[in-house]
């Protein structure tokens, strides 16, 4: 028996020998006895396989109708999670769309810039929605923050106050210098808008004023929402309002925005 | 998905068997398989293929069941029907049983990647391209796992010859 052609046994059983390879062997086969009996017994080695495959126990008789069944189930499992994905989907944009205004993520929203003319009467009054309710959330609380104390760590922030009740305007001034405070349907300031000035009234973060704490206390008890604020002329800018530090008040208006935005 | 069925659930279920030797657990497969199959029917890109792709999802199904349970095994005796005696007196058809039996037995002895091998050879007429692909291996380990399954099968062939 020639090692190195017997070798080539399972090649030649397999198929994977060349044609020259083939016929070589297949004149080694006339030749080799021990290779002929390898080669009878895989092919009757092969032809049993097959032969007790099929002689196996077949499936059961209802495992096709159980997998159908399994097939048919991992089906409507899928339908009903996309749909209650979908549902979720749309109230999550739903609450989204309630809750945070489209202006929010707005550059605008972000950021208001600074009163660089703080000489500039500031008057505003409005149609609703001139503002947003996060803009306008964003004053309330920075009144809120300039009617407090403040601490030394924590100083009080210096940012114009501007009452926010509604058919009521504070004009915004720096700290220390007079603010006017506008009603409306008295003197024409914005365009066709009528609203009585009065003068003499002080910002909420310079000293305490009588006047002012009573508009702050009505500020609180009307729902902001109405009440946005606009500049009284377009060449006055919005007062400088940190956004950062009314995250918390956003906070707020998501959990609860009826309570938030009235007193 | 369902018009396989008929053809394939045996085919597979065959071959879950071949490798798990519990029915229970070769219909588990059979059903994973086809879940697995519908879940990702859309990589099925060559319908030509279809026997491939689902012997190669039932293959890693058994892998996966092998990480996590130990290995059910159950005579080969009990996996058979009872061979047809057609044309055969009783005792030819036990004694063709018996050599069945014993020729199953074989390859349940063989390691399982021989087993594997020698069953989609033998039984379901693979070429080595697609056992190689079944199995998720090169055709050249496909093809010396096949000769040593084939070696391994003449041999103890021979030996239950010589005792018969």
């Amino acid at each position: 028996m020639d090692d190195l052609t017997c070798h080539n046994l399972d090649a030649y059983i397999g198929g994977w020998l060349t044609h020259d390879e083939r016929t070589e062997f297949e004149a080694h086969l006339k030749q080799c006895t021990a290779c002929r009996d390898e080669l009878g017994r895989q092919q009757q080695i092969d032809r049993l396989l097959g032969e007790a495959s099929q002689h196996l126990q077949p499936p059961p008789a209802d495992l096709v109708e159980r997998v159908r069944q399994a097939l048919e189930a991992a089906r409507w499992r899928r339908r009903v999670v996309r749909v209650a994905a979908g549902l979720a989907a749309a109230a999550a944009i739903l609450l989204a769309v309630l809750v945070i205004s489209p202006e929010r993520d707005s550059p605008s929203a972000r950021r208001v810039p600074a009163v660089h003319t703080p000489k500039r009467t500031v008057t505003h009054v409005g149609p609703p929605s001139e503002l947003s309710p996060v803009q306008q959330l964003a004053v309330w609380m920075a009144s809120r923050k300039a009617s407090s104390p403040g601490t030394a760590e924590y100083p009080r922030p210096r940012v114009p106050v501007f009452a926010i009740a509604p058919h009521v305007a504070l004009a915004g001034k720096t700290p220390g210098q007079p603010t006017q405070i506008t009603q409306p349907s008295e003197k024409t300031v914005d365009g066709d808008k009528k609203s009585k000035v009065v003068r003499g009234a002080e910002p909420f973060n310079a000293r305490p004023n009588p006047s002012l704490r009573t508009l702050a206390e009505r500020r609180l008890t009307v729902r902001v929402l109405a009440a946005p604020l606009r500049p009284a002329n377009h060449e006055t800018k919005l007062p400088d309002i940190h956004v950062k530090e009314t995250r918390s008040c956003r906070l707020h208006l998501t959990v609860s925005s009826e309570h938030a935005l009235c007193g | 998905m369902e018009d396989l069925l008929p053809e394939y659930v045996p085919r597979v279920y065959r071959y879950a068997l071949r490798l798990t030797h519990d029915h229970h657990v070769a219909e588990d497969i059979v059903q994973e398989t086809f879940l697995r199959a519908w879940r990702s029917r859309r990589r099925l890109r060559n319908p030509q293929s279809v026997r491939v792709w689902l012997l190669r999802i039932a293959t890693n199904v058994w892998r996966d069941r092998l990480r996590s349970r130990t290995r059910h095994d159950t005579s080969t005796r009990r996996l058979l029907n009872d061979v047809p005696g057609t044309a055969q007196g009783p005792g030819e058809a036990m004694a063709k049983r018996e050599t069945l039996h014993e020729v199953l037995r074989m390859m349940d002895s063989l390691p399982p990647r021989q087993r594997q091998v020698l069953h989609l050879s033998a039984v379901e007429a693979m070429r080595l391209d697609e056992i190689a692909r079944v199995l998720e291996i090169t055709s050249q380990a496909a093809k010396a796992s096949l000769s040593l399954a084939r070696r391994a099968m003449r041999r103890q062939f021979g030996t239950f010859e010589q005792q018969v």
